[in-house]
């Protein structure tokens, strides 16, 4: 059997161990999960559960104080850069244009200048962006920014893309248009694993193949559900399908105890 | 769910032309574009406190006239003896005059020379510190409390000492002025290292940026807008340091001749040279102000309408 793309056993993260006048917080608890390659995994649970902490484990800027955090059958030790981390902030560089922000990670990785104006002009006009390539964040909406940041994320190609909350700062109409567009970008291309972390149910079901619901602090795995919904997902249509609506509605029986508290 | 609700169309109506859409605007005549752009009452406001300034100056008003004026038996504005007194006209005639002449043009490179070879030590210094200080938790620890307490010194106190030490030449302003300078640039550019957004640097953490290219796609054009307007005050400050030093005790400089003018009570030509220093004060000003404007591009009108304190033409 192939290797699972990512691997957590018995993962806990305690914060505040190096100071003895602090209680220690347990963050996360015995988490064990194993993500198969090309799955799109939705992480939900109430706030302070510990969905980012996991991220950051995964992404090598937290080490796990038990456990062990696996990718691809190697330990996660610092971060890769294979991995694309988005956040719900835009965390764009307010000096680069909307260009210049999509190229960041290829100049990290010292792409030629040739090649990074390719790739940045195929991602920008694949997310309707092309004609905003030379405006400044701050000359953009939060929607477009939004896309920009999607488009600096994708454009290093990572084969782990590792999402908190992306769309959280987005008003409802604007998240809809550009989960529509991701969804569309991740289903266009050979599948990569998607760990999207949200606290929109809603928006888990529509775009995963696959939904963990975690416990409120110290998070642990509390269920884990299989999204059996086809692909290509039409996502606006999708909504008012009433499978999904069933599935988000059982999803929902499993966090509203967690969020209720 | 019983019954859908029953959904209404309503008529939309096409949309219209760009050009449509300019012929329902009102009908605007260029010029009052223009004048609203000019901001009449803004222009005028400034034309009449320069012409305050000039009558108050001409007139003899800012001389004599308020000695009558007395707050708790304090005279904030008392006259001015007739021999302290410059007359535009003749600071005017001084400043023609001066601007003929090959020496002050050697005393005023002396006085530039030696604020810009202190403000250009003082900055390199300065932005270095403040970038190690502001990296390193542990450096700022050790010496932070020093930095605080030089400081919290008067540095002109010194300057009685560093004559001694560099002698009444051209190094001795260098070295007051990088004394002055170099907090003036270190304290704010450690502290905009220590504000970069963390969201940026772990955006570069996580795409697996080194150290250094962290420190120069990220930190550097981060901090550079606290650093140039650090650099502009420092600038203006050079000058005054400069003068300050050669009033203080020179061979020459503005400052010399300032002070020997003060005291062969030739007030006129002191006003003259106070207008001179000004004016290669906003040189350099400006000259700051226009790498700013070009560095920072990126920034919305807004926030550089505050760095520059609101100040244009």
């Amino acid at each position: 059997m192939q290797q699972p793309a990512v691997e957590l056993s018995d993962v806990t993260l305690i914060f505040g161990g190096d100071d003895p006048t602090v209680e220690p917080v347990l963050a996360t608890h015995d988490i064990n999960l194993s993500i198969p390659a090309g799955q799109f995994v939705a992480v939900v649970g109430p706030s302070g559960c510990g969905k980012t902490t996991i991220l950051n484990m995964l992404a090598g800027l937290l080490k796990p104080t038990k456990g062990t955090v696996k990718r691809h059958g190697n330990v996660v030790d610092g971060p890769s850069r294979d991995i694309g981390y988005m956040l719900a902030r835009s965390a764009l560089s307010p000096w680069r244009t909307a260009r210049k922000n999509v190229e960041f990670g290829l100049e990290i990785r010292g792409v030629s200048k040739k090649e990074r104006n390719e790739r940045s002009s195929e991602l920008l006009a694949l997310l309707g962006l092309e004609e905003f390539a030379e405006s400044y964040p701050s000359q953009l909406s939060q929607g477009m920014n939004q896309r920009v940041a999607i488009a600096r994320t994708l454009a290093i190609d990572p084969d782990l893309w590792l999402m908190d909350e992306p769309f959280g700062a987005l008003d409802a109409q604007t998240r809809l248009v550009v989960q529509s567009e991701f969804v569309r970008l991740w289903e266009g291309q050979e599948h990569k694993t998607v760990i999207f972390v949200t606290h929109d149910l809603e928006e888990a079901v529509l775009l995963a193949d696959r939904v963990i619901v975690m416990t409120a602090r110290p998070g642990r795995i509390k269920s884990d559900t299989m999204i059996d919904l086809p692909r290509p997902r039409n996502i606006d249509e999708l909504r008012f399908d009433q499978t999904f609506k069933d599935a988000e509605h059982r999803i929902w029986e499993e966090l509203r105890d967690e969020i209720v508290t | 769910m019983k019954s859908s609700p029953e959904v209404q169309d309503a008529p939309v109506s096409s949309i219209p032309t760009s050009d449509e859409v300019r012929a329902m605007l009102p009908d605007e005549p260029r010029w009052k574009y223009i004048l609203r752009k000019i901001d009449v009452p803004v222009q005028l406001g400034r034309l009449a406190i320069l012409l305050l300034l000039w009558w108050l100056w001409w007139s003899d008003t800012i001389w004599d006239g308020w000695d009558a004026l007395s707050i708790f038996g304090v005279q904030p504005f008392p006259n001015v003896a007739p021999t302290f007194r410059a007359a535009p006209g003749e600071t005017w005639n001084f400043l023609r005059e001066v601007l003929q002449e090959k020496l002050f043009w050697e005393d005023v490179l002396v006085t530039v020379k030696e604020a810009l070879v202190g403000f250009l030590i003082a900055a390199i210094l300065g932005v270095t510190a403040g970038l190690l200080l502001g990296r390193f938790n542990r450096l700022s620890k050790i010496f932070g409390p020093f930095i605080i307490l030089f400081n919290a010194m008067p540095k002109i106190a010194f300057l009685p000492l560093i004559l001694v030490i560099y002698g009444v030449g051209e190094m001795s302003k260098v070295v007051l002025i990088i004394m002055i300078g170099f907090f003036i640039v270190q304290v704010p550019t450690m502290s905009a290292v220590s504000l970069v957004d963390p969201d940026l640097e772990m955006v570069a953490e996580t795409m697996g940026a080194t150290t250094f290219q962290r420190f120069i796609k990220v930190t550097l054009p981060a901090i550079l807008p606290s650093i140039l307007g650090a650099l502009r005050l420092a600038a203006i400050i050079s000058i005054q340091g400069a003068v300050f030093g050669e009033i203080f005790a020179a061979k020459r400089g503005v400052g010399q001749r300032l002070i020997t003018a003060a005291n062969q009570l030739n007030y006129e030509q002191l006003f003259a040279y106070v207008f001179a220093l000004a004016v290669i004060s906003l040189i350099l000003n400006g000259i700051i102000g226009a790498i700013e404007r070009r560095a920072l591009r990126w920034q919305s009108s807004s926030q550089s309408t505050a760095s520059n304190a609101g100040v244009s033409l």
